[in-house]
C-alpha cells in the first residue's frame, strides 16, 4: 500500500507518467483507480465537480487493463489514466443531463460518446461525469440544480463555464484529464479561471457524436489537462473521422505529440490589438509576460472582432432557442431562470439578421485567413479578469460594468466563431491564475501546441497546484 | 415577458444592430453548415 505522500504524488502525476508506470508494471491500473476514487470522495464535496462517479465501471476497466498487461497485450498510450467528462457526453447506462433538470428524465444512454470510446481504446479509464452550466449556455460554472462547481484555488470563486466541473476536477487534482465542450469559450474560460491547459481544436476536428448539442454550427469538444504533453497525448488519441458527426472532417489524423519538441523557433507571432487589448490588470500582465517570453513585439488588428462577437452572440441565441423551443413551451419552470430568459429572448431574434450573421461569418473567416498569410500565431487574453466570486453578477471592464454570465467569453467568442484552433495556457499569477489564448490557422493545432510547450518548458506557463 | 427576458432581448438587439450595420455584398453566401 502507498503511503500518504505517495498517494498525493499520484494525484498530481501527469497522464503520461501514469501511463508509463502502468505500462512498465510499476503501478497497477486498479491502484490508480482506487486512489482516484478515494480522492474524489475526500475532495469533491469541496469542489462539487462531479455529478456521477462510475466506480464499478472504472474498477472493471482497470482490472481488465491489469489482466491485459499480465498476458502481454499492448495497453495504449493512456494506459490506466483516469479521466472524466462534462455531463453532456453520453455515458452508457446514465441519462445525459447536460446540466439540466429536464434531461434527468431521459432514458439512460445506450452507448458512450465517440470520444469516450476513443480514450478508452487508448487505455484511459472513465471515472465519472462532471458538473456544467445548464445546457452549456453559461460562462460561470454555476448550476442551479447541482450547485456551483468551485474553484480549487479559492472555493468562493467561480470555475468559469460552462465546462466548470472539468476545470475544477483537473485543477483540483481529482483527475489528470477531462473532456469539455466549447461553443463560445466553454473550454477556454474555465481553463483560464482554474489555471489549466485547454485545447479547443479546429471546428470539425474532433467528433461530437453522442453529446448533447447546444449550437450545432459552433459546438466544439476538446481536452483539458495540467500539462501540454498530456493535452497533446489526449488530443492524438481523440482524433479521427467520424461519420456520426456531420461536421467531422474526412481526413487522416495528424498526431502532434511527436512535433512538440520543434518549439516556437521560426514562428511568426503577434499579439492581437484593438478589441483584444486588455482592460484588466491581470489579463494585461498575462499577455505581456507571454509576449516578452516569446520575444514578440508586434501587434496585429483582427478586423471587425467586436462585430464577430456580436454575430456569434446572435447565432448562439437563435440556434440555442431553436433547439429548446418545445421544452421552453412545455417545461419553462424547470429551467434555470437565467438560462430560460436568454433562450426565450433568443427565440425572438430576427431571422433576417441571423442569416446575415452567417453571411458575415464567411466574410470574417476570409479576412482572418488573410492575416494567417502573414503570421502563424496570434496571442490574445482568454478572459477579461481572473475568476470572479460565485454569485457575482457584474465585473468592471474598463469603465463599463458588464454582466458576468454573458461576458466572461468576450475574448473567446470572436475566435471560435470561425472555428480556429486555440490552446488556452495558464499564467500562474498570484493569488489567482489567468489564461492566454494561443490561436493558430485552421487545422494547425500543432503550431499552437508547440508554442504552448515552449512556454511551459521555459517556466512561463504552468498549472499551479492549489494551496488550499 | 418578465424583466430578465426583456433585458436579454435588448441585449440581442444591441448585438443584432452591429451585424445589421455591416455592409455585405449580395453574393456572399451564408454558411449554415460551417467548415473552417
Amino acid at each position: 500500500m502507498l503511503d500518504a505522500p505517495a498517494l498525493d504524488d499520484l494525484a498530481w502525476s501527469t497522464a503520461g507518467h501514469l501511463a508509463a508506470e502502468v505500462t512498465a508494471g510499476r503501478l497497477r491500473a486498479l491502484e490508480i483507480v482506487e486512489v482516484t476514487l478515494a480522492r474524489i470522495r475526500a475532495r469533491d464535496p469541496l469542489l462539487n465537480s462531479f455529478t456521477a462517479v462510475t466506480e464499478q465501471r472504472a474498477r472493471e476497466r482497470a482490472r481488465a487493463l491489469d489482466e491485459a498487461r499480465a498476458s502481454g497485450k499492448p495497453l495504449g498510450p493512456l494506459a490506466g489514466v483516469p479521466f472524466a467528462v462534462k455531463n453532456l457526453f453520453d455515458i452508457a447506462g446514465l441519462p445525459t443531463i447536460a446540466g439540466s433538470k429536464i434531461n434527468r428524465e431521459k432514458e439512460p444512454a445506450r452507448r458512450d460518446a465517440a470520444l469516450i470510446e476513443r480514450l478508452e481504446h487508448a487505455g484511459a479509464v472513465l471515472v465519472g461525469a462532471l458538473n456544467m452550466g445548464e445546457y452549456a449556455y453559461d460562462f460561470t460554472g454555476e448550476n442551479i440544480h447541482d450547485g456551483p462547481s468551485r474553484n480549487p484555488h479559492d472555493f468562493k470563486r467561480m470555475t468559469g463555464g460552462s465546462s466548470g466541473g472539468s476545470g475544477g476536477a483537473v485543477a483540483g487534482g481529482l483527475v489528470p484529464l477531462a473532456l469539455g465542450s466549447d461553443t463560445n469559450g466553454s473550454i477556454r474560460v474555465p481553463s483560464s479561471c482554474c489555471g489549466i491547459f485547454g485545447l479547443k481544436p479546429t471546428y470539425g476536428r474532433l467528433s461530437r457524436a453522442r453529446t448533447f448539442p447546444f449550437v450545432a454550427s459552433l459546438d466544439h469538444v476538446g481536452p483539458m489537462a495540467r500539462s501540454v504533453k498530456d493535452l497533446a497525448l489526449t488530443y492524438d488519441a481523440l482524433q479521427g473521422f467520424d461519420p456520426d458527426d456531420p461536421a467531422s472532417i474526412n481526413g487522416a489524423a495528424q498526431p502532434v505529440t511527436p512535433l512538440l519538441w520543434r518549439g516556437a523557433a521560426g514562428l511568426r507571432i503577434a499579439v492581437a490589438g484593438g478589441y483584444f487589448k486588455p482592460c484588466g490588470a491581470e489579463a494585461l500582465q498575462a499577455i505581456d509576460r507571454v509576449a516578452v517570453a516569446l520575444g514578440v513585439d508586434r501587434d496585429i488588428d483582427i478586423p471587425q472582432a467586436e462585430r464577430a462577437r456580436s454575430a456569434a452572440f446572435l447565432i448562439t441565441a437563435s440556434e440555442g432557442a431553436s433547439l429548446h423551443l418545445d421544452r421552453l413551451r412545455s417545461r419553462a419552470k424547470d429551467y434555470d431562470p437565467a438560462v430560460r430568459d436568454r433562450l426565450t429572448a433568443g427565440a425572438m431574434a430576427p431571422a433576417s439578421l441571423v442569416v446575415k450573421a452567417h453571411k458575415f461569418r464567411r466574410w470574417y473567416r476570409e479576412e482572418m485567413l488573410k492575416l494567417f498569410a502573414d503570421v502563424d500565431v496570434i496571442l490574445a487574453p482568454a478572459t477579461p479578469c481572473a475568476a470572479p466570486l460565485i454569485g457575482q453578477q457584474t465585473f468592471m471592464f474598463g469603465d463599463q460594468e458588464l454582466p458576468v454570465r454573458a461576458n466572461l467569453g468576450i475574448y473567446t467568442q470572436p475566435i471560435s466563431f470561425i472555428g480556429l484552433p486555440v490552446v488556452a495556457v495558464p499564467i500562474p499569477l498570484s493569488p489567482l491564475p489567468i489564461g492566454v489564448q494561443i490561436i493558430a490557422a485552421p487545422w494547425r493545432e500543432d503550431i499552437a501546441l508547440r508554442v504552448a510547450y515552449t512556454l511551459e518548458t521555459d517556466g512561463i506557463v504552468a498549472a499551479p497546484r492549489p494551496t488550499i | 415577458m418578465d424583466s430578465g427576458g426583456a433585458f436579454n432581448l435588448r441585449l440581442i438587439f444591441r448585438h443584432a444592430k452591429l451585424v445589421d450595420e455591416f455592409p455585405l455584398a449580395d453574393d456572399i453566401k451564408p454558411a449554415p453548415v460551417f467548415h473552417a
